[in-house]
């Protein structure tokens, strides 16, 4: 045991050592003699003796090497006189306190830890560390990585999507890159951007264009069965959005489409309109894919119920295929309650009865049976927040009265203040990032090539000022003129 | 060749087949003063839907129409008339159907269209351009007066290839646009018009009254308010009203232009353009109704103004240009009283509006909720209190909303940005597949990453329990 812990203690001169020069050299030397060039020898008296070989490492300081023990007793066979949970709660120790600087020399094995998490804890539990892993090597949780994935399906499929929401409420902005870095930056550099060493620490799976819409369509599921309308569309239209070459519409973005359509309708009760960026091929795509979808979109905002009614019947075997029935009822019941919303262009108060009357449900294309119903609904709408009113109950329908709030509350200077201060560090922040990104394009083979292609044609507009007849006239047609030379 | 001319596209006996307004009120008008006024084709088409539309006056009108058909040549015409005047009085003498001159004046329209055309014949084979302009023109003319538009359109078009001077050129435009009006073709009245619009001639005055007033009307057959309003107010009034009396008289011009204009202009454009208007003024004294229900309006009588409009509704009925737009141009004027009343109030009870525009025992609150929905009239109902009230929005809480919603959009859309470039940069667009054969409907290829991850099939088919 001594051997090991003296063969483990290694690294604690290193982590003291200033430079980042020496700590990269050290760290690299430490990780691969604990991991891929671990002596068979210490990995038995691990195996043999787990509880004490796990205090032989603090997991806070020594993450590189606590993680390195861990690895070794969950693959290998300990003795049974060991607890399993003993094991167990030491990984979610170590998940607590790992230090994010140190895991970037195992990655590849600290992602294979999280990747088998799901098999080790329930998937409430599991799902938790796994949020906290990626926030704790990554706080802003801007980057994608191959883990975000596995969390949001995991934490979909057990229906345990609350611990996840810390991760899925994340903007994603930045992508893993395959690059190396410059010469004068280190791993273990604080200051170095997530997503440039993401890929190269292994803290990354390679990521396909269908990692990305898998994930965004995942969250959006996920906020639907949360019934978070807004953010769902959100990630929808990441989806939907996502740029395309040559024409290519992916399978996961025409259904997502599907779904965007009608989300849109239950948040803002309108059919949702395009996101400018989105180039005017796919949306042709879309559209030829999608009819009954646009179709009833349109009948929605009408006051055509039975046409609505009809044309959601109509479609019934389409809703299933698409497996977006649930979907579509919920739709069809925010039918109504959008028409009474939309009483608010045209009464401050409005009585229960009259409410009835002029409102019909798309269930049945019908008003609803008694006043009873309407007063149920409207609270229901009012108590969800849908519906931003004030409900004086009378007597008689014909005394019961809805009374529409303004829209939106006034807020205070000052509150309005802090809230345009987020909006002005926010957007200040991200000019940063923009002039990172733009910094990093410009360093890109495309963007070296577009340059010396614009340089090429400088030169040669300069050459030829427009009498240079020995050069590019083409098949001696002069009558085209001088063709652009490109 | 009768039954070829009933059977032409947009020829008159058809468009009137449907009379969908019945008027039983008893007009102001009379037949014989109102019809003076006109003359050419338009005579006949006007009498017709008098007979067809008017309760009171069917039977005068159809016989000042069987008339009007026999002094004419056009044999369709003739039987349209006898056949409604049958139906309307079968006992009339005029309504028994005169065989003998069907068939004479048959006989004798086929020999002139012969000889007419035979004539063009030998004028083209003398290229001789004014001949053959004046041939064209006579056989246009004979077949306008036989009822076969389509033949004379083409006839008429045919005078232009051989135009020499400008009263030519305005010549065939107003055949054309002529024959246009008959056949209710209103794009093509405006597109002969126009061409014709800015040429100077000798006698530019008649001209120019001539084509506002035909494009006048023409804008309102397409249902263009406001510019036909504005066309017709600049009719000059010193010309003599014959020059456009095969369209419309000076009475219709101030009927048309003063509806129109109180349809579509404000308080303040109605007292500077119509009663401030000189030459405007000149038409308005023939309908002293239109001025007066202006100037109320103007003034702010809005309930007297309505029962003006209301009170002369069946005259205008059985116009033949302002009857299919009766009911929209007095909706339009009623919502704009409404508005204009409401303008200077917070708020109004539901009862004063009422006792002001409602009719008996019909409350105004439909047509107001209408209204707000189309955005019309800026207000709310208080069902509780019976109260139309005006939308006061709190400047405060516009700017403040206003403000955060631009904030938050443009941080929306700088991270969707800098999202896409960096997935781009990456290169983790989705491309395309190269070969749209093996494709699906609009190159919709699944990926291949779609069929090895089966988890998004099996999570779609969840989400039917979850949600």
């Amino acid at each position: 045991m001594d051997d090991a812990k003296l063969f483990f203690d290694d690294l604690a001169p290193a982590i003291t050592s200033s430079t980042s020069k020496a700590y990269d050299a050290a760290a690299k030397t430490y990780a691969a003699s604990v991991t891929t060039r671990l002596p068979a020898g210490i990995r038995t008296t691990i195996l043999r003796d787990p509880i004490q070989s796990l205090q032989l490492v603090d997991p806070a300081t020594n993450s590189i090497g606590y993680l390195a023990i861990i690895d070794v007793l969950l693959r290998g066979s300990i003795p049974p006189s060991v607890s399993r949970q003993l094991l167990l709660d030491s990984t979610l120790q170590f998940l607590f306190k790992f230090d994010p600087i140190q895991i970037r020399y195992v990655g590849s094995l600290f992602r294979a830890l999280l990747e088998d998490l799901s098999g080790l804890f329930s998937p409430t539990v599991a799902v938790e560390l796994l949020a906290n892993a990626i926030l704790r090597i990554d706080p802003s949780g801007s980057t994608f990585t191959s883990t975000h994935l596995v969390m949001a399906k995991l934490a979909y499929d057990a229906n345990c999507i609350e611990p996840a929401l810390k991760v899925l409420d994340a903007d994603i902005l930045f992508y893993p890159r395959n690059t190396r870095f410059e010469d004068t930056k280190r791993l273990c550099d604080t200051e170095l951007e997530p997503y440039a060493y993401m890929s190269l620490a292994g803290l990354t799976d390679a990521i396909k264009s269908t990692s990305i819409l898998e994930y965004h369509f995942v969250q959006a599921m996920s906020y639907l069965s949360r019934r978070d309308w807004r953010k769902s569309q959100a990630a929808l239209e990441k989806v939907i959005g996502h740029p395309t070459k040559d024409k290519g519409v992916s399978k996961i973005m025409s259904e997502s489409y599907k779904k965007w359509i009608l989300v849109g309708l239950l948040k803002d009760g309108r059919p949702p309109s395009f996101p400018h960026y989105i180039t005017s091929v796919t949306k042709f795509t879309f559209n030829g894919l999608s009819e009954p979808y646009s179709n009833l979109a349109s009948l929605f905002t009408t006051e055509n119920a039975s046409a609505l009614k009809e044309e959601a019947v109509k479609g019934q075997a389409t809703w299933e295929e698409d497996k977006n029935l649930t979907l579509l009822e919920e739709v069809i019941s925010s039918y109504q309650k959008w028409q009474i919303i939309n009483l608010r262009r045209i009464y401050r108060q409005v009585s229960i009865a009259q409410i009835r009357q002029t409102t019909l449900s798309a269930h049945t294309a019908e008003t609803l049976q008694s006043d009873d119903e309407v007063l149920a609904l409207v609270s229901d709408m009012i108590e969800s927040g849908m519906l931003k009113g004030q409900l004086q109950v009378g007597p008689t329908a014909e005394e019961s009265y809805l009374t529409f709030l303004e829209e939106h509350d006034l807020m205070t200077e000052a509150e309005f203040a802090a809230e345009v201060a987020r909006s002005h560090s926010s957007i200040e922040a991200l000019t940063k990032q923009y002039r990172a990104t733009n910094e990093r394009l410009s360093s890109t083979k495309d963007y070296a090539r577009h340059v010396v292609r614009e340089q090429k044609r400088m030169e040669k507009d300069m050459a030829d000022a427009g009498v240079g007849f020995d050069a590019n006239i083409e098949d001696e047609d002069l009558m085209t003129g001088v063709l652009g030379t490109i | 060749m009768a039954e070829s001319t009933t059977s032409q596209p947009g020829s008159e006996a058809q468009a009137y087949t449907t009379p969908d307004v019945i008027v039983t009120d008893v007009p102001k008008l009379d037949i014989d003063l109102y019809i003076q006024n006109y003359v050419g084709r338009t005579r006949f088409e006007r009498l017709i839907l008098i007979g067809k539309c008017c309760v009171p006056l069917r039977v005068e009108a159809l016989k000042a129409a069987v008339a009007e058909a026999k002094s004419g040549l056009d044999i369709a015409r003739y039987n349209d008339a006898c056949a409604l005047l049958s139906a309307a009085a079968p006992g009339d003498p005029d309504a028994r159907m005169d065989g003998a001159w069907v068939e004479n004046t048959d006989i004798a329209n086929r020999a002139e269209t012969a000889r007419l055309e035979t004539e063009l014949k030998g004028y083209r084979n003398n290229l001789i351009k004014e001949s053959i302009r004046m041939g064209n023109e006579d056989l246009g003319k004979h077949f306008e007066s036989i009822g076969k538009l389509v033949e004379a359109t083409e006839a008429y078009n045919k005078m232009r290839h051989d135009v020499s001077t400008t009263k030519h050129i305005f010549d065939c435009g107003m055949h054309l646009a002529s024959v246009a009006f008959q056949r209710h073709d209103w794009a093509s009245v405006l597109s002969n018009v126009g061409k014709i619009s800015n040429m100077s001639g000798d006698d530019e005055q008649e001209q120019q009254a001539y084509i506002k007033v035909a494009s006048g009307v023409a804008l309102l057959g397409m249902g263009n308010f406001h510019d036909a309003a504005m066309t017709l107010i600049h009719t000059n009034p010193n010309v003599s009203p014959a020059e456009y009396s095969t369209v419309a008289s000076p009475n219709d011009v101030a009927i048309y232009g003063g509806l129109l204009a109180l349809a579509t202009m404000d308080r303040t454009a109605l007292q500077s353009r119509i009663l401030d208007n000189q030459s405007f003024r000149t038409f308005l004294e023939h309908e002293p109704h239109i001025r007066k229900a202006i100037s109320l309006f103007v003034n702010g009588r809005y309930s007297t103004c309505l029962s003006i409009l209301e009170s002369t509704r069946a005259d205008y009925l059985l116009d033949i240009y302002l009857q299919p737009h009766i009911p929209a141009i007095y909706s339009l004027i009623r919502e704009k009283c409404i508005v204009q009343y409401f303008i200077p109030f917070s708020c109004v009870t539901l009862d004063s509006l009422d006792a002001a525009f409602g009719k008996p025992g019909q409350s105004v609150e439909p047509e107001l909720i209408r209204m707000i929905r189309d955005g019309s009239l800026k207000a709310r109902i208080d069902a509780r209190n019976k109260l139309l009230v005006a939308v006061s929005s709190d400047p405060r809480l516009v700017v403040q909303t206003n403000a955060l919603h631009v904030a938050r959009k443009y941080e929306l859309e700088a991270k969707e940005r800098l999202r896409r470039m960096n997935i781009i940069g990456a290169g983790l667009e989705v491309i395309g597949v190269k070969k749209p054969q093996t494709g699906g409907v609009g190159g919709a290829e699944p990926e291949e990453a779609w069929f090895e991850e089966n988890r998004v099939a099996s999570l779609l088919a969840e989400q039917a329990q979850d949600a």
